[in-house]
């Protein structure tokens, strides 16, 4: 009699719980569900479960509520408050997950909500794994004042105490205003989603109220202007579960923090693979564009190519590859956008690309085709000292493997700012299409021979004979090689297996960098 | 006479007419050998300069270095040197010192 007492008494108890954990999934309550839903948008629970492998998610803290009072707050209390927090994994490997519930008071940053993430992140951080961000929030609980807006700043802080440990992904799927936009924005890698994210520090209203310009939510900061213009999102999802395939594809390349090599895949493709038509993708005229993203996709295992920040300078291209399996950072100019010139943006775009690749052990691969920085006063007052300088920086400072290959122009300080030997690339390839000069023939002729050319009977004559004697000398690697400059003029379809062989040599290589608290790179 | 035995008599005709042929060549070769013998010793007399020598030996270096060239090549990107092997495993100790030193573990 005793015992089917207790029993009793124990399934009250345990029924308590499973009507609490129901009372925790409806978050906001069915209307606000539903409101989400016409919005073309999902829950905060429905996101992670869409994100993880199936059956792997463990929430914490899905009890925890807000203490405040002020503002009719104490009558608004759910469950868990505006966040859904805990662990799972993608492809079998653990990752730490925060979703703001929009259903609960907008998703509003509270003083719970930044506990809540804080707490698994510090997590993250001991156990050493990648944390992802699925952000849909008005902003800061404004009811709550300062305990908001410290709790924003907790999360700021461990953003940055996590970067370079523990890769951190934001994956924007709804609103994202004023300060908030700064967790984002310290984290390596945002994918916004089309139509449904805006990010910006003051919203439409108030430009106008300030500037009086007129602007409206998607031209401000939707994800086509963050992926184009501003740099800000790395990636652009047409829906939600593209954001989320753009994350789980992201994390693939990406080792669980600083510690760890990228993970090895199985090799899918031939490491001996010799491209034939790599040998005739350089146009013979120099001043004819061609696609460099044909040159990459032909190098790397078949499909793995995985560019990051595509619709911002598109001048530039970085992203992940894989080689024989091993994932590789590549950076590229692409002569088909603005001949592959280095400007600003594409500065920008390349030294970040290469202090995550640095700080996570990708080996850097890159290709160059550039006639050299952008000229112009627009950039020279925007700073592309400053900027172009981000370049020199971080390959110097990187001490992974590093290997370039010369594929056509690599004039002046952009060859020597995208990886030559001097800032301590370990092999450099030039193929035999690649110019390694100050600066291109036709403007070296004028300072060096100026002079001759006008005294010349024929101007015109004694020019194109100076610029075929200048370019017999630079427009061939084969000087360059011949001083060490470069290690090996290769076939380009000997590229593919160079490489690998390369990257053999150098998987264990150990980097090397002066004790210090830390550099100052030119921001 | 039967089919079987018409069969049977002409491929026995065609046999004896191949052999008979081929007897009637081996018979006119051994003929014209008899009346028009080799000329040996002219061939021995022969003896080539040192310019020929050295001709020769450079072709023959310029063969083998060749040769090799092609077959470094080959090597170099065979598929009999198990290229890439080294990158399906995870790096080593050595890698791991590197990072350590980098980290301040050391």
């Amino acid at each position: 009699m005793g015992a089917e007492r207790k029993k009793t008494e124990q399934d009250d108890l345990l029924n308590e719980l499973l009507e609490i954990r129901k009372m925790v999934q409806r978050g906001g309550g069915e209307a606000r569900i539903q409101t989400q839903h016409q919005k073309g948008k999902g829950t905060a629970r429905e996101r992670v479960l869409a994100l993880l492998d199936e059956g792997t998610f463990q929430e914490v803290d899905a009890l925890m509520e807000h203490r405040h009072q002020d503002f009719g707050l104490d009558q608004k209390k759910v469950p868990g408050d505006s966040v859904v927090v805990g662990f799972g994994k993608i492809d079998g490997r653990m990752v730490a997950v925060f979703s703001q519930d929009f259903t609960v008071m907008g998703g509003s940053f509270s003083e719970v909500q930044g506990q809540k993430v804080a707490k698994m992140l510090d997590l993250a951080l001991d156990a050493g794994v990648p944390v992802i961000g699925l952000l849909d929030s008005v902003g800061a609980r404004i009811q709550e004042g300062v305990y908001s807006l410290a709790a924003y700043a907790e999360l700021f802080w461990r953003n940055t105490q996590a970067s370079g440990v523990i890769p951190q992904i934001s994956v924007m799927l709804g609103p994202c205003a004023g300060g908030s936009v700064y967790s984002p924005g310290l984290t390596d890698f945002v994918i916004m989603t089309r139509g449904t994210s805006h990010m910006f520090i003051t919203g439409p209203k108030v430009i106008k109220s300030v500037t009086h310009e007129e602007v409206d939510f998607e031209s401000l900061g939707g994800a086509g202007v963050h992926s184009a213009k501003s740099g800000v999102a790395h990636f652009t999802a047409d829906t939600e579960e593209d954001a989320l395939r753009i994350t789980r594809k992201l994390l693939s390349y990406l080792p669980s923090n600083n510690t760890e090599p990228p993970p090895i895949q199985k090799p899918q493709d031939d490491p001996y693979r010799r491209d034939k038509e790599l040998n005739r993708l350089v146009p013979d005229d120099p001043e004819q564009a061609y696609d460099m993203r044909q040159v990459i996709e032909r190098v790397f295992d078949k499909g793995s190519f995985f560019p990051v920040h595509e619709g911002f300078a598109p001048n530039a291209l970085v992203g992940f590859a894989r080689l024989h399996g091993l994932p590789v950072g590549v950076v590229a100019n692409q002569p088909n956008s603005l001949a592959g010139v280095l400007d600003i943006d594409s500065s920008d775009k390349i030294a970040r690309f290469i202090r995550f690749c640095d700080a996570y052990n990708f080996p850097l691969i890159t290709f160059v085709d550039t006639p050299g920085f952008l000229p112009g006063v627009q950039q020279e007052h925007g700073g592309i000292i400053r900027h172009g300088a981000k370049i020199v920086y971080a390959y110097s400072e990187a001490t992974v493997p590093k290997i370039a290959v010369i594929v056509r122009k690599a004039y002046g300080g952009a060859y020597i700012v995208l990886s030559s030997k001097h800032i301590r690339t370990d092999l450099v390839f030039a193929w035999p299409t690649a110019e390694i000069a100050v600066m291109g023939a036709e403007g070296a002729v004028d300072v060096l021979y100026g002079k001759d050319i006008q005294a010349a009977e024929d101007p015109d004559l004694a020019r194109k004979k100076f610029v075929a004697k200048y370019k017999e000398k630079f427009s061939k690697p084969y000087q360059a090689a011949a001083s060490g400059h470069v290690d090996e003029v290769i076939l380009p379809e000997e590229t593919r297996p160079r490489l690998v062989t390369a990257l053999e040599l150098l998987k264990n290589k150990q980097g090397s960098s002066r004790p210090k608290k830390h550099g100052n790179i030119p921001l | 006479m039967s089919e079987f035995g018409q069969g049977l008599t002409l491929s026995g005709a065609g046999i004896l007419i191949t052999f008979g042929a081929l007897g009637v060549l081996i018979c006119l070769i051994l003929i014209l050998k008899v009346i028009f013998p080799a000329r040996v010793k002219e061939q021995a007399d022969f003896q080539p300069t040192e310019r020929d020598l050295d001709q020769k030996m450079g072709l023959r270096r310029r063969a083998a270095a060749a040769g090799v060239a092609v077959l470094l090549s080959d090597r170099s990107c065979s598929e009999t040197g198990a290229l890439g092997s080294i990158l399906e495993t995870p790096p080593g100790e050595w890698w791991r010192q590197g990072l350590d030193r980098i980290h301040g573990k050391e």
